[in-house]
């Protein structure tokens, strides 16, 4: 069981008049057993908040708590990050990308059962079957190199090779938005038995609002770097607070949301920040 | 099971009645097959359906089911000896298809224009906007040099890019997602196709970028009467922006029913799966989806 905690988290990429500010002084608790949701949509900043949670990205400022200390010291000492590394995982979006090629997917597994866990190979083989079979995944597919296995599979060893350590926390980045309806349901079923089965805390950063819905227990809306709203997620659907919740919500409710963004475009909800057009209206070139 | 034909009668009496417009595209029994021998793999079993002019028309269906080689096989993006087509029929407004290719390359097939998922690696990572949207008009129209340019800023414009300045003279990884997307709707939409394949247009992006998507996409296609061919795994956005759901399992066609009515009138199990498999802000409260996985092992299909 961990907690984690964004106090004033802020990261600034670029300099000068090009300077884009992605996280903008975030302030979210992530409660030790708690499944909270991160949405918004694409250049939010959800993401980037992903990142510096793992301690994968440093922020320009504030900081990461870990059941209350500070993460940055952790980091600095290779023991520190280890042991990091075992209580909070994360789950990337692109997963042709998060595998060696050069190595099977157990070979793959094996690294983290042995490194951060420090089991031996017939310890970490035991803990690989085992976390398989907690998602269903064929045995046989794991002595295939990731090419060799279709998205649905890899994103599936993604998320074994993530909970192969036991982790307290887990941060998951679009961990579902690449797949089709018949894995997405699969994948998402066995991350939220293995949080209720043991306990563990999870982020869960997605642009899919019914599967986040489905998944967490609270809600969190960030819009242009900033959270404007979060809370339990039935509230957060049953009663929007924000413009923008309102408006992410009618996205997915369908009918309705070409007379929704008219609305917006007419200026009438103004969205967050009230100088700026919406992103989801005029969106400007990223350099 | 081959589907049943466009003749299926208009959901109700505000819908355009496409039985009686003019047939598109007409696939009869077409089939692929990958590889040869032990290892021939039939990923496409006589196919058999009709587009009426003006009208849109989803493939649905899970990973594995066919309906990319389906596209890709009428787009003519298949050749080559690792795969076979075979068909009785394949017609474009009335005519059979013409195909080509150049060194083993597939040629364009005049009429049809297709839009992928991922605009980024199917734009040319090295040349600007611009120069893709000029390379497709003169190709297309046959403009003057100096006539390109307005064309190209009012394609841009069609497609809701009006800094079209900045836009032409970028490269695909300076554009953001959205933009992205919309300029290849500006690219497959400059030729005037009959037919506009997207495959997957929207999967890669977010559910208010989509919807925009496939809104622009609607407008446009209905201005100019081209009609669509969209493939998806959503099958709710299909359900909300195709006149038609033709569904695939295992390579076949099992299901043709209007859009609007799928959940009602699906003759098949697994139509109705893929409609309840998908998380809706109601699944919420659910301590677990339902899942096709779980449908099958239950003897749904």
């Amino acid at each position: 069981m961990t907690a984690l905690a964004a106090e004033r988290l802020t990261r600034r990429f670029g300099h000068g008049r090009r300077a884009h500010t992605a996280v903008d002084a975030v302030d979210v608790e992530f409660p030790a057993g708690s499944r909270t949701g991160i949405v918004g949509e694409s250049g939010s900043g959800k993401s980037t908040l992903g990142l510096m949670l793992v301690g994968l990205d440093r922020p320009n400022g504030g900081r990461v708590l870990v059941d209350g200390d500070d993460l940055a010291p952790r980091m600095r000492t290779q023991a520190g990050r280890r042991a990091f590394r075992r209580e909070v995982q994360l789950i990337a979006q692109d997963t042709s990308s998060s595998f060696d090629p050069l190595r099977t997917l157990r070979d793959a597994l094996r690294t983290p059962a042995r490194q951060l866990v420090g089991l031996s190979i017939d310890e970490a083989d035991a803990r690989i079957a085992e976390t398989l079979g907690m998602l269903g995944i064929d045995p046989a597919f794991a002595d295939r190199y990731p090419h060799e296995v279709s998205g649905g599979q890899r994103q599936r060893f993604a998320i074994a090779r993530a909970l192969v350590v036991r982790p307290g926390f887990v941060v998951c980045d679009e961990v579902v938005s690449a797949l089709d309806v018949s894995v997405q349901g699969q994948v998402l079923n066995s991350l939220k038995r293995y949080c209720a089965q043991t306990g563990a805390g999870l982020a869960f950063i997605s642009h899919g609002l019914p599967a986040t819905a489905f998944i967490s227990d609270r809600l969190v809306v960030m819009y242009r770097g900033v959270v404007v709203e979060q809370g339990p997620t039935e509230r957060v659907i049953a009663e929007p607070e924000h413009p923008y919740t309102r408006h992410l919500l009618n996205a997915h409710r369908g009918p309705g949301f070409e007379e929704h963004r008219a609305e917006v475009l007419a200026g009438s909800e103004p969205l967050v920040p009230a100088s700026e057009p919406s992103a989801g209206i005029a969106r400007e070139v990223t350099r | 099971m081959p589907a049943t034909q466009a003749s299926v009668a208009p959901a109700s009496e505000l819908e355009v009645d496409f039985a009686h417009a003019s047939t598109v595209l007409a696939v009869d029994a077409l089939s692929v097959t990958y590889g040869s021998g032990e290892s021939a793999h039939r990923a496409v079993d006589s196919a058999t359906f009709r587009i009426a002019h003006g009208e849109r028309v989803a493939l649905v269906g899970e990973s594995g089911s066919g309906k990319t080689t389906l596209a890709l096989a009428i787009a003519g993006f298949l050749l080559g000896d690792a795969v076979t087509i075979d068909y009785a029929g394949l017609e474009l407004g009335g005519e059979p298809l013409r195909r080509g290719s150049v060194k083993g390359l597939p040629q364009k097939t005049p009429g049809i224009t297709m839009v992928f998922q991922d605009a980024m690696t199917s734009l040319d990572p090295v040349w600007t906007i611009g120069s893709q949207l000029a390379a497709v008009l003169r190709g297309a129209e046959g403009l003057r040099r100096s006539q390109v340019r307005e064309r190209s800023e009012h394609w841009l414009r069609m497609v809701g890019l009006h800094d079209t300045e900045r836009v032409l003279g970028a490269r695909p990884y300076e554009l953001s997602g959205g933009m992205r997307q919309r300029a290849m709707l500006a690219i497959a939409l400059c030729s005037r196709p009959r037919l506009l394949i997207a495959d997957e247009p929207t999967s890669a992006l977010d559910a208010s970028l989509a919807r925009e998507i496939m809104d622009l996409m609607v407008d446009l296609t209905e201005d100019f009467g081209t009609s669509v061919l969209v493939v998806s795994h959503d099958i709710h956005l299909c359900q909300e922006y195709a006149d038609r759901i033709l569904v695939m399992l295992g390579g076949v066609i099992v299901d043709d029913v209007p859009a609007a009515e799928a959940a009602a009138r699906a003759t098949h199990p697994y139509t109705k799966g893929l409609i309840e498999c998908v998380p809706t802000l109601e699944s919420a409260g659910l301590d677990e989806l339902p899942t096709l996985a779980g449908l099958r092992e239950a003897g749904a299909w």
